[in-house]
């Protein structure tokens, strides 16, 4: 294994730690969206607002990291990308600052218009930025990315069959990994109702991010070949690991084993991003740069590896310490009512 | 070149710029540069007032804290001029801006390279157009931001000075409750 290659597999490893971690965070926006009105929507948000709490900002640090390493080492993808898709990657940027102040405002102001006006752009915002990081997907995976460090078509590179798959994707599949996570959260907050109102919602969700997957191999078929290809062969064992998992976790919530259930959503998930990447290989952007071509000087390489070791040393076991503090409620509340309350 | 009025410190600029040989470095001038390279009168005046406005206020912060460390080193208690506290009142906007002059003299003085030596700003740009209105929108989001920080700070404070009784605490970052004289503070974090 060359270093290019080590670092691409850094890269993958930071996207997949995005999607499993920062995706639940948008997708527990997704369902303060669809929590319906201030009365009937209050205790599913309550229950979001304590869950995303203390660590949703910890997850967006997955984002920077994939940011950094792609434009330290594969900087010309870095610029045909960044300078391609300016629109989604600006939407998503705004779509992330508006989240972030939206979801911290709205636990400062009481009345109830104000408290619904931040409560829309957070959830919309929601959905707003994992469709634009899926397009943004389908854009690289369909090349409609140009190589060289040079703006492909502004508007076609991310509206197009492939891109509205990978938005429409990405936004089933963090709506499904939080409304699983959220059954396991309001099952350590003993709130059987909440248990059961975010475990239907996870069975319907898994049911139709099934079914885009589905579709989504035809489209794939027409308008992305070389990924298609890549799923179909070098990348199959991964598919049918994550369409496994997926399967797992519908039958472990039907069937109220929720703790298993939020493990095998995790592995469908980072199974499905995996496998685009193994798909893809040897290409960061298919058909036109491989990743060996793309690669910054080995010593580059070099720092970027160590940083990236040193990195997980340092970061890993804190981010585990939180994880578990907030999962065994040990954190101090950020001031909301317990959803259990 | 006209010598500029002021007390002369032979070749204290030149211990200053590169302590190592003493005062044998010659400090260079925009004309010591290639015409393209050279940074525009406006972008070098840019970085003169940002340099003065940061050492200027960085000296007063420092001033500030040695009137204090010596006041309390001597009466352990604060100063208690009114100048002192107005002063001190005032000084962590003083640092912003300090810190704001500061980014000025790195970034406006790196013209017109982005990467010095390597990389003109002109050739790192985008050539994508629209940038005009990227901008405008990232201006206008994050004026509705800023403003919308200011007014729900503001409401928190109204609401606490109206009303202690209200379970303020509940907010994040909002006042604590109220700690009993007497007792030791908890730390607040």
């Amino acid at each position: 294994m060359s270093w290019s290659d080590a670092i691409a597999v850094v890269l993958f490893f930071g996207i997949t730690a995005y999607a499993v971690f920062g995706g639940a965070d948008f997708g527990a926006g997704i369902w303060d969206l669809l929590a319906g009105g201030a009365e009937k929507g209050e205790r599913p948000r309550a229950l979001v607002d304590h869950s995303i709490g203390p660590v949703w900002e910890a997850n967006h640090v997955w984002l920077i990291f994939v940011l950094v390493v792609l434009w330290t080492a594969f900087s010309e993808t870095f610029a045909s990308v960044t300078l391609t898709l300016f629109v989604p990657l600006t939407l998503a940027a705004l779509g992330i600052v508006v989240r972030g102040s939206s979801f911290a405002f709205r636990k400062a102001v009481f009345r109830t218009r104000d408290q619904r006006n931040f409560g829309a752009a957070f959830a919309a915002s929601s959905v707003l930025v994992p469709f634009c990081m899926g397009a943004i997907a389908g854009a690289i995976a369909s090349g409609r990315v140009p190589a060289g460090g040079k703006a492909g078509d502004p508007w076609e590179s991310w509206i197009n069959p492939t891109s509205i798959l990978g938005g429409a994707l990405a936004v089933a599949v963090v709506a499904y990994l939080a409304a699983v996570y959220l059954v396991w959260d309001a099952r350590r907050l003993d709130d059987d109702r909440m248990v059961e109102y975010f475990r239907r919602r996870a069975v319907v969700v898994a049911i139709v991010t099934g079914a885009i997957a589905f579709v989504g191999i035809l489209v794939l078929r027409e308008d992305s070949r070389y990924v298609f290809d890549g799923l179909t062969s070098r990348a199959l064992p991964l598919v049918i690991i994550s369409a496994l998992c997926g399967l797992g976790s519908l039958i472990l919530l039907i069937r109220h084993s929720h703790r298993f259930a939020r493990v095998l959503a995790i592995g469908a998930v980072a199974g499905i991003v995996i496998a685009w990447g193994v798909a893809q290989w040897p290409y960061l952007l298919p058909t036109t740069l491989e990743v060996s071509d793309d690669a910054a000087p080995e010593a580059t390489l070099i720092s970027v590896f160590v940083v990236f070791i040193a990195a997980a040393i340092i970061i890993l076991p804190s981010l585990a310490l939180l994880y578990v503090l907030d999962q065994k409620s040990l954190l101090p509340d950020e001031g909301v009512d317990s959803a259990a309350s | 070149m006209a010598r500029s009025r002021g007390i002369p410190i032979p070749g204290f600029a030149s211990i200053l710029s590169d302590p190592s040989d003493g005062t044998a470095t010659v400090i260079q001038g925009r004309d010591a540069f290639p015409e393209d390279e050279q940074p525009t009168i406006s972008e070098t005046n840019t970085v003169h007032l940002a340099w003065d406005v940061m050492v200027g206020l960085g000296t007063l912060l420092f001033l500030l804290s040695a009137w204090f460390g010596i006041v309390w080193l001597f009466r352990r208690d604060l100063p208690k001029p009114k100048l002192f506290l107005r002063i001190a009142a005032i000084s962590g906007i003083l640092s912003v801006i300090a810190m704001e002059a500061g980014w000025v003299v790195t970034e406006v003085g790196r013209q017109p390279w982005i990467v010095f030596g390597e990389m003109k700003v002109e050739d790192a740009a985008t050539a994508n157009t629209g940038v005009w209105m990227t901008f405008l929108v990232i201006l206008g989001v994050y004026a509705v931001v800023g403003v919308t920080t200011v007014l729900v700070l503001r409401g928190m404070a109204r609401r606490w000075r109206e009303n202690e009784a209200l379970a303020e605490h509940q907010v994040p970052y909002g006042p604590r409750e109220p700690v009993d004289s007497g007792t030791e503070k908890e730390p607040v974090g």
